[in-house]
């Protein structure tokens, strides 16, 4: 009985192994061999066509109740103590280079200015961004005005924004994207920023286990630095590589920070914390526009309110239809990416320097 | 009054059993020295300079000093989680054995798998807790289950319930013991009724923590669950038959049939296959046709190599291992010593350590997101804060295996 | 003559330029121009009496090409009002250059560029051709030396509410009326990536000794545990 079993397991092991490598074999043919030519509607394809009812027809299912007076009261604390570090910080400085410098009392009118803000979501928006891939050229002066907005810890070499650099002919799966590019725009390549999308179904608020992250009413995601526990869990659950962690304690500079902050926004972060894009909490609730928005050379960047009629979103939604990136994930973001038609000129190309 | 009773017999057990386990002759002590030199560097290194901008409130220090980045944010500490786990999980099938099928064999190693699944659930609790930046916040939070959608919540759930389950029933087990009684046949009812579902949930529930979520395709397969238990019924197992053998090695009057071990092997060598097969139909999903592009490049590099070979290594290391622990536990000469089975035991240990722990997380992570290559480089901190928590660990379980060895061999009749 | 005034006209304007973000928010719409150089060139000198004709052909005027281009084939006339002695744009609006003059004044002109690029002016004035920003009361902008020296322009407002969200930027600001593609800026070097762990080798080192203790007692164990039976 036994005998007649392991014979029959040995052949059927046997063919298994032997199946396994026939598969490898294939496949290492197959991926050799993946070389497709592709065109922009080709490109166009790996971006998902939204249209305005889906969006705004789509409810935010996840509030956070915390706003009032005792995050307004946490607001002041966070304030206080953040002036106290930064003073001894300045004092550091004025050290260093002397009373009379600069520098010194830069540095000290900076830390007099800090204000943290705790500015609930205004009643009826609902922002969005959209990004014409036609006119982005990749130069990275959204992702430097981003680390300067929004006090990014320097220490730890972070960006919220990644400019990905996608070939326009070829291949253009994301897999094939490169970061690290030194000169840009190229001929044949398109530039495609990503940060936070803001998704209407986000991961990352689903699987945080205690809701220190969460959508607000205006659809901005945010997170509560006070409240995470650093597990990374909405790290791993991110299908933009959108999240960061602060692996060290962050390094204040008193010369360079940016005085207004909001609390669930670019607040000096705590150690160990997750941290991504807020769409400058800071600006937009108070009728303002992301740094990436301003600090874009081409205008590639469109920020607004999507239930208003005359908002800039909306006129790119309704002129131009937008796409969103990695539709299969079924996250619905509000990060929408266009082609606006004029393209800037390539470096090199026709037309271009 | 009878549960002023209750809780003074637990304590005086639990007593029992720490007297006992501490006490012995001078090579336990030396052996107890040793673990609690690895036990103390881990512990003071994840306090003192992992953890010390948290605890401690210094500038220096962090979870810089281990491998994990934006890309790969759960490493080797989140992979020991994996694996023990499963371990823990394993506890069933002798519990089964024992109580259900009531072979007189197993009930006298059930004990084992239940200080086993007690220590391998703290591993894999603080595994996570060293993994997480602010476990202080933890303490206070998780308690609290905010999050009734994230699985991690629900894994908490679990995870403790089970361990207080089989902690529970390895004390219950002592005390009995020591009074010289039978355990209670309403305690076994009530025990299996209530463990059966918490062990298959705990592994169930840590493999959906990974495998719902888009963001990481490798991961994203409902196979992944199925492909824990299999190979958790493989290594846990496995390592209990490991320990069996080195008791009887070490004490010399401890004996465990032979049957035992057979009827053990076939459940490894059943459970090993099952996940061997789960592996190749992995390959097939990602390689016979063509699946979504990212889940592609990420089995590439898991299975064909690319610019992690470490993950490659270990991947085809659980494959070699795993088939060459098929193919000699049904070689019928293997099947009948206990070296040549604890060999198949120790093979299929190492082939699953090498499967669920780095090669089972990181085809997610290696890849990121937005299909950039990313890179995990295992520093000399997660290296020792791991050996520190195994080695305390370990400490506890050796201390629980000591107390329960003693307890048995004072028994003067046959209580199994 | 003309070269040289060419030059000075270039250098001020590279100097106005790297100024103009600061200018345009501290002057902030209160009709004071910061200079006018239109003013302190004798531009009309010349233009008082210059009456170019519809047909005129298009040639270098002040290096300025209008064979090439976009704007290839357009008239000096198109644009500019040759009974102002081309002083005066189409619109009615004094020609005004971005960085020299008050923001409000270069502004006026875009409604000369929106006349024949509707679609553009109508994105633009909504702000869906990118360029925003926003003002504040009592706010301005500091120019702060940021990350890997990049400069960056920070707001700074008194009171950190109440923004109003603005046309950043008027449009010859990017796109030069006479050759008005867009030419894309210089490239930021890639920003540095996580920092390599701090050293780690007292961590080794320790840990490779406590390791072999531990090992040599548990292995001491084994060793005694078997000579003892």
């Amino acid at each position: 009985m036994v005998e007649s079993k392991n014979g029959n397991g040995r052949k059927r092991v046997d063919e298994n192994r032997r199946t396994t490598i026939k598969i490898l074999a294939l496949a290492a043919m197959l991926s050799a061999v993946d070389v497709t030519v592709m065109d922009r509607d080709v490109f166009k394809s790996m971006l998902k066509k939204v249209g305005l009812n889906d969006i705004l027809g789509e409810e935010s299912k996840f509030s956070h109740p915390e706003y009032g007076t005792s995050l307004e009261a946490r607001a002041r604390r966070k304030e206080e103590e953040l002036k106290r570090l930064c003073m001894d910080a300045a004092e550091i400085i004025c050290e260093d280079k002397g009373e009379g410098s600069t520098e010194c009392s830069l540095a000290r009118e900076k830390c007099s200015k800090i204000h943290v803000k705790a500015t609930p979501p205004q009643k009826g928006k609902k922002y969005a961004m959209a990004l014409d891939v036609d006119k982005c050229i990749g130069c990275r002066r959204c992702e430097y005005a981003c680390v300067m907005e929004n006090n990014t810890p320097w220490n730890m070499g972070m960006d919220w924004i990644t400019v990905l650099e996608v070939s326009r002919e070829g291949v253009a799966e994301l897999q094939d994207a490169k970061k690290d590019y030194i000169s840009a725009p190229k001929p044949g390549k398109v530039y495609v920023p990503v940060a936070c999308q803001h998704c209407e179904d986000p991961p990352c608020v689903h699987v945080c286990p205690v809701v220190a992250t969460w959508k607000d009413e205006d659809g901005i995601v945010l997170i509560d630095y006070d409240r995470c526990i650093g597990c990374k869990y909405c790290v791993v659950a991110c299908p933009y590589g959108a999240r960061r962690f602060n692996l060290v304690k962050p390094k204040l500079e008193p010369v360079k920070l940016n005085p207004n902050m909001h609390i669930h926004g670019n607040i000096i972060r705590p150690v160990h914390v997750v941290e991504k894009c807020t769409w400058c909490v800071q600006r937009t609730r108070d009728g303002g526009v992301p740094a990436c928005v301003e600090a874009c050379p081409v205008g590639a960047r469109v920020f607004g309110d999507l239930n208003d009629p005359e908002s800039p979103i909306r006129q790119v939604i309704d002129e131009y239809g937008v796409f969103v990136l990695k539709p299969e994930t079924g996250t619905k973001p509000k990060f929408f990416y266009f082609f606006g038609g004029a393209q800037t000129p390539r470096r090199g190309e026709e037309g271009g320097e | 009054m009878a549960s002023k009773d209750g809780v003074r017999g637990a304590i005086d057990t639990l007593v029992y059993i720490f007297r006992e386990g501490l006490g012995g002759p001078r090579s336990y002590k030396m052996l107890l020295a040793g673990l609690t030199i690895m036990a103390i560097y881990g512990i003071y290194l994840w306090v003192f300079v992992q953890h010390a901008p948290v605890f401690l409130g210094s500038d220096n220090g962090g979870l810089i000093m281990t491998g994990v980045n934006e890309n790969v944010p759960w490493g080797l500490y989140i992979s020991f989680f994996t694996f023990w786990v499963g371990i823990a999980a394993s506890a069933v099938i002798f519990s089964f054995a024992a109580y259900v099928f009531g072979d007189k064999g197993f009930k006298r190693i059930v004990a084992f798998a239940e200080a086993q699944a007690v220590a391998a659930l703290i591993i894999t609790v603080w595994g996570i807790v060293a993994n997480l930046g602010h476990p202080e916040r933890a303490l206070l939070l998780m308690p609290l289950l905010p999050n009734k959608r994230s699985m991690l919540d629900w894994d908490f759930i679990v995870i403790f319930t089970y361990m207080i389950l089989n902690a529970i029933a390895f004390v219950y087990t002592i005390h009995v013991y020591r009074k010289q009684r039978k355990l209670p046949y309403k305690f076994i009812v009530v025990y299996m009724i209530i463990s059966t579902p918490f062990a298959i949930g705990i592994h169930t529930v840590t493999a959906w923590i990974f495998h719902a979520l888009t963001a990481r395709p490798a991961l994203n397969t409902a196979l992944l669950a199925p492909r824990f238990i299999a190979t958790a019924f493989a290594s846990g197992p496995a390592l209990i038959l490991l320990i069996l053998y080195i008791l009887e090695w070490s004490t010399g009057w401890f004996r465990v049939d032979l049957a035992v071990y057979k009827k053990t092997l076939n459940v490894i060598i059943i459970a090993l296959t099952t996940g061997l097969f789960f592996t190749l139909a992995e390959v097939h999903e990602a390689f016979w046709y063509t699946t979504e592009p990212l889940k592609k490049q990420q089995l590439i590099e898991t299975f064909l190599g690319g610019h992690y070979p470490l993950l490659t290594t270990l991947t085809w290391l659980w494959i070699a291992f795993g088939v060459a622990a098929v193919l000699l536990g049904i070689l019928p000469p293997m099947r009948n010593s206990k070296s040549s089975i604890a060999l198949i035991s120790l093979l299929t240990v190492i082939g699953v350590v090498a499967e669920k722990t780095l090669a089972t997380i990181l085809p997610g992570f290696i890849i990121n997101p937005l299909g950039l290559p990313s890179d995990y480089t295992i520093t000399p901190m997660e290296i020792f804060v791991g050996v520190g928590i195994h080695a305390t660990v370990f400490l506890l379980l050796v201390i629980l295996i000591r107390a329960y060895l003693v307890t048995v061999k004072r028994l003067g009749v046959d209580v199994f | 003559m003309k070269e040289l005034l060419m030059l000075t006209l270039a250098v001020l304007l590279l100097i106005a330029s790297t100024a103009s973000l600061h200018i345009q928010a501290s002057s902030n719409d209160n009709g004071v121009p910061v200079s006018n150089y239109v003013n302190v060139y004798p531009c009309k000198t010349c233009h008082a009496n210059f009456q170019p004709s519809a047909t005129t052909n298009v040639s270098v005027y002040h290096g300025i090409n209008l064979t090439v281009g976009p704007h290839r084939g357009l008239q000096c006339i198109n644009c500019h009002n040759p009974e102002s002695g081309m002083m005066k744009l189409q619109n009615g609006v004094e020609i005004a250059f971005y960085g020299l003059h008050n923001n409000s004044m270069v502004m006026k002109i875009n409604s000369l560029c929106g006349s024949c690029h509707e679609k553009e002016y109508e994105s633009y004035l909504k702000g869906a051709h990118g360029n925003e920003t926003f003002t504040c009361a009592g706010g301005m902008v500091e120019e702060v030396i940021g990350y890997n020296g990049v400069t960056y322009y920070q707001h700074y407002c008194p009171e950190d509410h109440g923004y109003t969200p603005e046309p950043a930027k008027p449009c010859i600001a990017c796109h030069n009326p006479h050759n008005p593609t867009m030419y894309p800026p210089t490239t930021l070097p890639p920003p540095s990536e996580r920092p390599p762990p701090p050293n780690e080798d007292y961590i080794l080192i320790g840990g490779v000794s406590v390791l072999t203790a531990g090992f040599a007692l548990i292995a001491g164990a084994a060793i005694l545990n078997k000579r003892g039976r």
